[in-house]
């Protein structure tokens, strides 16, 4: 195939395989058509070197939103806690994340679009006291170069609360109509609230004590563990910014 | 406790055009290996509803494409079934930190790829590479760094578990683990032994890659430098783990 002809099919992936010099491009045999499902992907076949290769793309962008949660003078991750059709229906917990309504929002406001729509009661319980942009990363280098930001959202509770009563608040009351005009429908979420020291055992027993967890879907997913990471590397060198 | 076949005949009843409903077990017969099974219709308010398999397509020997008509958690109403997309994989993947100790120095092992998604522009990543199911990790690694092991000083594996790939579209799992190695060899020759044949062309799922030493104090971030969700994930780990003895 000629590499204007591949270049066009992959423009709406935002792939761009670039000048036929490349000792690659050559081996380049076909591109199929790029598929549109929902809205919400799309998807090509690539074929190099006889061998077919998948690329997709989500129109939408994405953004992941740690937020640490000061209650009571303890630090809490709020994590979400969400049915996922890959894991055949059960709960996973995972950080929240997600794509944001309009892709024509400033980068930097990516958290508060997932935060409205995801977690919509935070802003009533808590005051958000700094946002911190940490960075970007690749979902997955193989079949999708979407580019996705972390942005951490540091809050505060309004007045100290009980975990129940301040869980109770924040559960979103779903009525299911509140989707996009396309994009994904909203979970029916839960609120998760753990402490840093919960986090820490987490981490370490996601490591070390595999078999336990092997079929518990706790924050064992690449985007949680790796913004919960940054989140914690954070505060190593920052101090947290809720004053006294 | 609602009834499956009772359930599917009450929302086929408002739906005008007729849709049929897969049996689960034949859901799971062709979508089996690549993802985790159906185990459940979803017939609580909450939970995704499968109505059928809507499409399947092996894109090569390990990556299918399967797509699935849900209702997503809500009303039970079929205008409201979509296309779900996930990936699906035969195979396992694995991703590997590999710390050597050159007289004193510590270096990471990384890879250098060409990925199609980014224009084959140059990648810098962690190690990683697909295991053959019917072997344990240690044993894999044990095989496919054995030049490089059978002359260390010593050496050390450590599993840490294994994580998930994207909760949203894939379902499958990455395993991970670190390698200490101690070695007196000289850099280049270490070099020399990690780029071998079977590493830098191990497979046509990963593609060609070269082997580099970076020394541990160096890494840094730059475009399509260790800016992947997987190599972060794994360096991640990495700064919490130390060899139980002093290598």
């Amino acid at each position: 195939m000629h590499l204007s002809d591949i270049n066009a099919k992959l423009e709406s992936l935002e792939i761009v395989l670039g000048d036929s010099a490349k000792p690659f491009v050559k081996n380049i045999q076909n591109v199929s058509d790029p598929v549109d499902i929902e809205g919400l992907y799309k998807v090509s076949i690539v074929t190099y070197s006889d061998k077919n290769n998948l690329l997709w793309e989500m129109p939408l962008k994405t953004v992941v939103v740690p937020i640490v949660l000061n209650n009571a003078g303890i630090n809490y991750f709020l994590f979400v806690g969400q049915s996922r059709f890959v894991f055949g229906g059960k709960v996973s917990l995972e950080v929240n994340r997600g794509f944001v309504t309009d892709n024509n929002i400033d980068r930097s406001l990516y958290w508060e679009s997932l935060v409205t729509r995801k977690v919509p009661y935070l802003l009533d319980y808590a005051d958000i006291f700094k946002v911190v942009d940490m960075g970007w990363f690749y979902q997955h280098p193989d079949i999708t170069n979407m580019k996705i930001p972390i942005q951490c959202v540091f809050a505060k509770t309004k007045y100290d609360m009980d975990i129940a009563e301040l869980k109770k608040n924040l559960k979103a009351k779903h009525d299911y109509l509140n989707e996009p005009k396309y994009g994904p429908p909203l979970h029916n979420t839960e609120p998760v609230l753990k402490s840093f020291d919960e986090v820490n055992l987490r981490l370490h027993e996601i490591m070390f004590n595999t078999e336990k967890t092997k079929d518990e879907f706790y924050l064992n997913d690449l985007f949680s563990m790796t913004a919960i990471f940054k989140v914690f590397e954070y505060i190593k060198l920052n101090e947290l910014p809720y004053g006294e | 406790m609602v009834n499956e076949q009772d359930f599917i005949n009450n929302l086929k009843r408002y739906d005008p055009r007729g849709t049929e409903f897969d049996d689960l077990s034949y859901i799971n017969d062709v979508i089996k290996g690549n993802i985790r099974p159906i185990t459940k219709r979803g017939l609580a308010p909450n939970e995704f509803t499968t109505v059928k398999l809507a499409g399947f397509e092996h894109i090569n020997d390990d990556t299918v494409l399967n797509l699935f008509d849900v209702i997503p958690p809500g009303p039970k109403e079929l205008e409201r079934s979509r296309t779900h997309l996930v990936v699906g994989r035969y195979s396992q993947a694995i991703v590997l930190n590999i710390l050597l100790k050159i007289k004193d120095k510590e270096y990471l092992v990384l890879q250098e790829r060409h990925p199609l998604c980014f224009g084959f522009e140059k990648s810098t990543e962690v190690f990683r590479d697909y295991i053959p199911k019917n072997i344990t990790i240690n044993q894999w690694i044990e095989e496919t760094f054995e030049k490089i092991l059978e002359v260390s000083d010593n050496h050390e594996i450590i599993p840490t578990g294994y994580f998930w790939e994207n909760t949203g579209v894939l379902g499958t799992n990455i395993n991970s683990a670190t390698v200490f190695i101690n070695i007196s060899a000289g850099k280049e020759k270490v070099l020399s032994m990690l780029n071998t044949e079977h590493l830098t062309n191990p497979d046509n799922v990963i593609g060609k890659r070269d082997l580099i030493l970076i020394p541990l104090k160096d890494i840094e971030s730059k475009d399509h430098y260790l800016t992947h969700l997987i190599s972060i994930a794994s360096l991640s780990i990495l700064s919490r783990i130390r060899p139980s003895v002093d290598l």
